[in-house]
């Protein structure tokens, strides 16, 4: 059961890829320790942006961001792993030129155990990456892909993992690994905000929902609520979920 | 002909050493730096000046080294001038190239580089003179290694292959055995997500201009051990090492290697075919067929 006080708060948060060109708007949202939550909306509603907003990636313009209490607000993104945090983007989310042992190396060099036993956990965890060591990055499948990525951004143990659209471009088969792999990160006491357009599957491992559009808060709530509701499946999730109301 | 082969492989190692700084700052900071040529000079003079330091500080630093005629005081004055000229092209970068990346675009960097160029000559011209200098007014005489065909090598030529190659091989070691070198290749690859891994892309770019900084240096050594100083020796080789660059692939460090081997064979065999006049064209010929033939290079990536 997730902690209820909130490790990761976003606060006002105006942010956006060019000063005076705003995307998210005044946005505010939490994650609790152990907590997944999934941000949901349709595409350009700014799921990425707070992602990256929060990973030290764009110009902030107005808000704050603490993580356990300190302001990490314009934190630099090489920075954000004294503050226990990682960011998975969405898309070339590893180095295809280097191999799978230098990828985890490489994301090893923030790890504050040591290194090599960190590498071996992720490599026990995902046993596809140990078998696939001296392949390159760019010759792994999609799902090897997040599977690696996913591997890097928690090698260095962090309380908390930001995830861009983990799912995208994956099999479904693949999808739902991903996403248990994801479920299985939380249950481990790290907290997940993860953006997915996968709304369905997101919500179904998630503990709670914000739906943003326009760069706005819209909605927030208990995963599950928000999954049954009609009106949020009717706009946000393609359609009534069968058997709802 | 085995004669040719022997002088574009000396040339080459000396020419794959300055273009894989060339290559490694394209790759990295994503513009042609036209100032690279003149780190050799930068290099090249300063082991000078640490060489004449050393031998008058301590006289049996003076001593040749084996059959060579390389001293310990040169060898241990090329190893400052690395580590100087490293440095130096970490501060042209904090001076010039690093405000300008932040604020215009990459052609304005390119046509800063070749000011930057201007200026490092004439600074060097005004330090020590218009005039030639050797390191060592002994004559190296060359070995007949075989009577026919002729092959003659002096021994300096010997030393100059080996520490090219060993730098070479130690770069090599350095960008595929070590984390500080995945996260060279990292930065160069995308940079966003090194920065999310914890990788300084500051850090980074200081470490490419003194791996690059440091290996032009000992590559003007090298030069100038089989030629002689000059001031204008980066401007004579800048176009060679652009050809080396280019016929390796932008942004490869093997590439720059080998496409240092292939220009040097190229100008030393076109003696045998061509005037020795046109011998500073085939640079450009090499650059042009490399564009007709292969657009990218031998190692080098579409953008």
């Amino acid at each position: 059961m997730p902690d209820a006080a909130p490790f990761l708060e976003v606060a006002n948060l105006t942010a956006g890829y060019r000063r005076g060109l705003p995307i998210a708007q005044d946005l505010s949202l939490h994650v609790a320790t152990g907590e997944i939550v999934t941000v949901i909306g349709p595409n350009g509603a700014g799921k990425s942006t707070v992602l990256k907003a929060i990973a030290g990636l764009i110009v902030i313009e107005g808000g704050g961001i603490r993580i356990g209490g300190t302001d990490i607000t314009g934190t630099a993104p090489d920075r954000l792993g004294r503050y226990d945090l990682s960011y998975v983007p969405q898309t070339a989310n590893i180095f295809t030129t280097l191999t799978v042992a230098q990828n985890l190396a490489l994301a090893a060099r923030r790890c504050r155990a040591a290194p090599k036993q960190r590498i071996a956990a992720m490599q026990a965890l995902f046993p596809d990456l140990a078998e696939h060591r001296d392949i390159r990055g760019g010759g792994l499948s999609g799902g090897q892909r997040q599977m690696l990525a996913i591997a890097m951004a928690m090698i260095a143990e962090p309380r908390i993992v930001l995830m861009d659209e983990p799912t995208a471009g994956l099999s479904p088969k693949a999808s739902r690994d991903v996403l248990g792999v994801i479920g299985s990160i939380a249950q481990n006491g790290v907290s997940v905000l993860l953006v997915e357009q996968n709304a369905r599957m997101a919500l179904g491992i998630s503990d709670r929902a914000y739906i943003l559009a326009d760069g706005r808060n819209q909605l927030d709530g208990p995963a599950a609520d928000i999954l049954d509701d009609p009106v949020v499946a009717e706009i946000y999730l393609g359609g009534r979920r069968k058997g709802a109301a | 002909m085995i004669q040719a082969l022997f002088d574009g492989i000396l040339v080459g190692s000396v020419l794959s050493l300055g273009a894989i700084g060339l290559t490694l700052v394209m790759h990295i900071l994503r513009f042609a730096n036209f100032s690279h040529a003149e780190l050799l000079s930068v290099g090249a003079y300063c082991a000078l000046t640490f060489d004449a330091v050393l031998s008058a500080v301590a006289p049996p630093l003076q001593t040749m080294i084996g059959p060579f005629s390389m001293s310990f005081a040169l060898a241990l004055a090329t190893i400052a001038a690395a580590g100087i000229t490293g440095l130096t092209a970490v501060l042209v970068d904090r001076l010039v190239f690093r405000r300008l990346r932040e604020t215009a675009g990459p052609l304005t960097l390119v046509f800063a580089s070749f000011g930057v160029a201007l200026i490092m000559r004439n600074v060097i011209a005004l330090v020590f003179g218009l005039h030639t200098q050797r390191y060592s007014d002994d004559i190296s005489f060359a070995v007949m290694v075989s009577a026919d065909p002729l092959l003659l090598i002096k021994p300096d030529q010997v030393i100059i292959l080996c520490i090219a190659v060993l730098a070479m091989a130690a770069l090599h070691l350095l960008l595929n055995r070590t984390t500080l070198g995945f996260a060279l290749r990292a930065i160069a690859e995308n940079p966003t997500l090194a920065q999310v891994n914890g990788i300084s892309m500051a850090s980074m770019v200081r470490l490419t201009w003194i791996i690059g900084g440091g290996l032009a240096a000992i590559a003007g050594v090298l030069y100038a051990m089989d030629n002689q100083l000059s001031p204008v020796m980066g401007r004579d080789l800048v176009l060679s090492l652009f050809a080396a660059a280019i016929v390796g692939g932008l942004g490869s460090v093997s590439g720059a290697m080998l496409g240092g081997f292939i220009v040097g064979l190229a100008s030393s065999f076109a003696i045998l075919l061509l005037p020795a006049g046109y011998k500073p064209a085939v640079p450009f010929l090499v650059i042009l067929a490399t564009l007709y033939l292969r657009p990218n290079g031998l190692f080098g990536e579409a953008r």
